[in-house]
């Protein structure tokens, strides 16, 4: 019987027009894994991430996410959360704690729908995981941002993901605040099994969690274990 | 104080009052509700371009006799439209694409003024605004807007926040981009349409922002933000309005006077400050 991936990418070509960011581009991904996506900004890393996530249609090649098609696929983005850069989010926006992490029920609660006492358990339940749980009635912005990171962590784990891919999730962060990260998400793939696939620089966190490395440069070129790619980079 | 009696007596005793004042409030606190998207979003020149789209609309309606009404309306969504494939075609930003279409459309309302015959005054209180005149076919119009926006914010209200909040992790979550985008600047389009002829096109922007940057420094809660931004839209609307009357002074003006005293007084007052730092906010 064929092994069932989590990730399968194919050939896959994909960019903007007039911008081929990803050109031939093949690996899989197997649950529980820990893998790191490097290589130089503008190199095609967010691009991928966005394939993976069904945000974008590659224009050659395939790619399966939990055997589907991801692009438009409502089914593949419940078990796939995405944690965007710090950088991205407005970090005076007006929201408490847990107004942030019920965002994560969305794809179960649609439009309409309130959360159930289960899917509030939930969401204390995620916060917890990330050492948060005292502070679900407090301001978003009152948080540093370490802990601002650890509640989209939380809004991310409230779903219940197969899978988590992180867009640089220590950068920019205090020594103290990336070692927390760092911790959860060791956590979070020894004890829970989620598989993460994190697009990092950080070097810390390279050594001390991922065990397999993908280097983009528009093209795949290198894809092996860290050791491996520590010594190359040496 | 016997001035205020008398124009609260007016209101009842003249038609035309009370559908200024119907209007007012409607439109204070409809634009004041999406300037909160609009101001968490960093959309602030969005409310200003489409306003200009829709005046070079309501300027053709009287060049070739249409309603102005409508047409300011179908210029404004076109012009949501081009921003949009502007924006994604062309790859420019949002800002940018607006620039270019608000530069467009304002020659195109310089246009059609030029190649009338005569001049016209009515048009002219689309631009500064005269909330006197509002006719009862226009509150009529007002209404509609305003209870079909509202009841299209309240329905999508969770996707609206969650692309505020990040637009990628919204995606990634299932909500249609860039379709919540474009459904929230045609809503926008449609509130200045409404509110073309109660402030004018010049100040309309400030309808819209602000109450939501006021709000915005007296509370860390979304939903809290949304209601003090309606109070403070809604409260100067109508004080703007009854000054207006006492004093005889232009509509739109004395309610954006307002409305920026508002924002001076919010901001002395706001406990996100750091002098104030230990205080607590207005929860």
């Amino acid at each position: 019987m064929q092994k069932k991936f989590l990730v399968e990418l194919e050939g896959v070509t994909a960019g903007y027009p007039g911008h081929i960011a990803l050109e031939d581009v093949s690996f899989r991904v197997d649950s529980k894994e820990k893998i790191a996506i490097v290589g130089p900004n503008g190199g095609g890393k967010s691009t991928l991430l966005k394939v993976i996530m069904g945000l974008l249609e590659p224009t050659k090649g395939e790619v399966k996410v939990l055997g589907q098609r991801p692009y438009k696929n409502c089914a593949v983005k419940k078990k796939v959360a995405y944690l965007s850069q710090q950088s991205a989010i407005n970090p005076n926006f007006p929201a408490l704690i847990e107004d942030i992490v019920k965002l994560g029920l969305f794809g179960e609660l649609g439009l309409l729908r309130w959360p159930s006492e289960e899917q509030k358990f939930r969401i204390i339940k995620a916060l917890e995981k990330v050492g948060l749980k005292e502070m679900v009635g407090e301001p978003y912005s009152h948080l540093s941002g370490g802990q601002k990171q650890r509640v989209l962590i939380a809004r991310a784990l409230v779903a219940s993901p197969s899978m988590i891919l992180l867009d640089e999730p220590t950068t920019g962060l205090d020594v103290g605040s990336q070692e927390a990260i760092l911790k959860i998400i060791k956590d979070l793939t020894d004890n829970e099994k989620i598989t993460i696939v994190a697009v990092t620089h950080d070097q810390i966190f390279l050594k001390n969690w991922a065990k397999r490395i993908i280097k983009i440069e528009n093209r795949l070129t290198f894809d092996g274990a860290i050791e491996d790619y520590l010594r190359g980079e040496a | 104080m016997q001035a205020f009696f008398d124009m609260v007596a007016s209101i009842f005793e003249y038609s035309f009052l009370w559908r200024s004042f119907v209007a007012a409030i409607m439109i204070g606190s409809l634009c004041s509700l999406l300037g909160v998207f609009v101001v968490l979003k960093g959309l602030s020149f969005a409310g200003a371009g489409i306003a200009h789209g829709a005046f070079a609309g309501v300027a053709f309606a009287f060049l070739i006799g249409a309603n102005p009404f409508l047409m300011g309306l179908v210029f404004a969504l076109a012009m949501v439209l081009m921003v949009g494939v502007s924006s994604q075609k062309g790859n420019l930003n949002v800002d940018a694409s607006i620039g270019i279409l608000f530069a467009v459309t304002m020659a195109l309302a310089i246009l059609f003024i030029g190649m009338m015959k005569q001049y016209n005054t009515e048009l002219f209180s689309f631009l500064f605004g005269n909330i006197l005149a509002v006719t009862e076919t226009d509150l009529i119009y007002m209404s509609l807007i305003f209870f079909g926006v509202i009841a299209v914010l309240l329905i999508g209200f969770r996707a609206f926040y969650y692309w505020a909040f990040d637009e990628i992790m919204a995606e990634a979550s299932g909500i249609l981009m860039p379709q919540v985008f474009y459904l929230f600047l045609s809503l926008l389009a449609f509130a200045i349409v409404a509110s073309l002829k109660v402030v004018g096109e010049l100040l309309v922007n400030a309808f819209i922002i602000i109450p939501a940057a006021s709000s915005y420094q007296l509370t860390y809660s979304f939903k809290k933000m949304a209601v003090y931004s309606v109070l403070l839209g809604a409260f100067a609307s109508v004080t703007g309005l009854v000054l207006s009357f006492i004093y005889d002074i232009p509509s739109g003006a004395s309610i954006v006077i307002i409305l920026g005293l508002e924002f001076l007084i919010c901001t002395i007052i706001s406990p996100k400050k750091r002098w104030h730092k230990a205080a607590k906010p207005i929860d």
